[in-house]
């Protein structure tokens, strides 16, 4: 009675630790232990393939299940008006963060935001095309052409209906960071600085503290929501920038 | 707080599925489960949640604790009223034909008689993909109850089903 007894205590243990495994819920120790063990015991083999294929069979069931959702639920989520913040947007709060973190390395940065600056890089053909099809990301670069790289940071919509983009512009002589906002036809810029970027190997990463503040500032007075997620920012690029931003 | 924002209301909107399928498990009957996310939506809709909670999570708990309320409620009627029918065959299954259909029901039966927790954190775990520790919170139960019922939900399983 007691070899059953601590027989099952066992089982219910592998147990415990084939489902961990196949959650992928173990330690690193207790995997190693289990897959050496899994090497040499059949039997233990045996019960892990098990425990899957009852986890299929179960799939397979609740998929089976009518997991349909009532059209007026559906509806009902859909109409609900959400909440307008005007809070620092999330990919932008990122950048900042980079920005910050890396104002450490630079000894010196003047105050770079003179704007208008004589030499303010305008939105011609090239620039405006990639604010038109570019993705926004965190990193990377987008060649613009022999002399330029570009960067979009994001996407958001603007209390006149527009959209805007806060975007990076690289080049050899100088480096930019600004918003643009697409009127009915071309991209405006609303709001541009200078700003000292650190090269390094891949592109550049920024790293002026003090000259992303008017960007942010712009962004948190003219923002009417959160930046656009990657899939409603390729959206609305495959929709050619057709949509009024809601307000 | 009335309000949810856009991202939670993103959230809410691609877990509606998963969340029907929640109801199902835990009512085991495809109308209740209607009634219970019709419920849960409203609920979260009306009341909103904080800003930095997750709308998944969120919606998971309040449909569960509207659930439990509904159990309670149903205790109440059924202490005054012995009346109450037991009809928990119906979970919406689409149709099967023949020998297929015959062990999709056994495997079914066999589903229905896991405890409801059971049902529910295998559900979770593995239909949903939810960690532990997710489901710990959706559940508020401690994450060693989710991975001892989890293992539970499974060694039943594979006794039922064998």
């Amino acid at each position: 009675m007691a070899d059953i007894y601590t027989l099952d205590i066992a089982g219910q243990r592998d147990d415990e630790l084939l489902s961990r495994l196949i959650d992928g819920e173990c330690s690193t120790d207790e995997r190693l232990d289990l897959e050496v063990r899994l090497a040499t015991d059949s039997a233990l083999r045996a019960r892990l393939e098990e425990l899957k294929s009852n986890d299929a069979i179960f799939r397979a069931v609740v998929e089976r299940q009518d997991s349909t959702v009532n059209s007026t639920v559906a509806e009902r989520v859909a109409k609900h008006k959400v909440r307008v913040d005007r809070k620092p947007l999330p990919a932008y709060k990122f950048a900042m963060a980079a920005t910050v973190l890396l104002a450490t390395a630079v000894v010196t940065v003047n105050s770079l935001w003179k704007s208008p600056l004589s030499d303010t890089p305008q939105i011609d053909a090239a620039l405006a095309q990639a604010l038109s099809t570019e993705p926004s990301s965190a990193e990377g670069w987008n060649k613009l052409d022999d002399e330029r790289e570009l960067r979009v940071v994001l996407t958001f919509p603007a209390a006149d209906g527009q959209w805007c983009r806060e975007f990076m512009l690289a080049s050899e002589a100088s480096h930019w960071r600004g918003v643009a906002c697409k009127d009915s036809e071309s991209w405006v810029t609303q709001v541009i600085g200078r700003e000292v970027f650190l090269e390094q190997q891949g592109g550049y990463r920024t790293a002026s503290a003090e000259t992303s503040s008017p960007i942010e500032q712009f962004i948190d007075q003219t923002a009417t929501d959160i930046a656009l997620s990657a899939d409603q920012e390729a959206a609305l690029i495959a929709r050619d920038w057709s949509t009024t931003a809601e307000r | 707080m009335s309000q949810l924002t856009a991202n939670q209301k993103a959230v809410l909107m691609n877990e509606l599925t998963g969340l029907k399928r929640f109801c199902t498990s835990l009512t085991s009957d495809g109308h209740d489960a209607d009634d219970l996310l019709q419920l849960t939506v409203e609920r979260v809709l009306e009341r909103g949640m904080p800003e930095d909670a997750h709308a998944g999570k969120w919606a998971y708990r309040v449909c569960r604790n509207l659930w439990l309320d509904e159990l309670r409620a149903r205790e109440v009627r059924s202490r005054f009223a012995k009346t109450e029918a037991a009809s928990n065959s119906d979970l919406g299954v689409s149709d099967a034909g023949g020998l297929e259909r015959l062990e999709f029901e056994r495997v079914d039966q066999a589903i229905n008689t896991l405890s409801e927790e059971q049902r529910t954190v295998l559900l979770l775990v593995a239909v949903e993909g939810r960690s532990y520790a997710e489901v710990a919170e959706v559940l508020d139960i401690p994450i060693g109850t989710v991975m001892s019922r989890v293992a539970r939900a499974r060694r039943s399983l594979a006794e039922k089903i064998a």
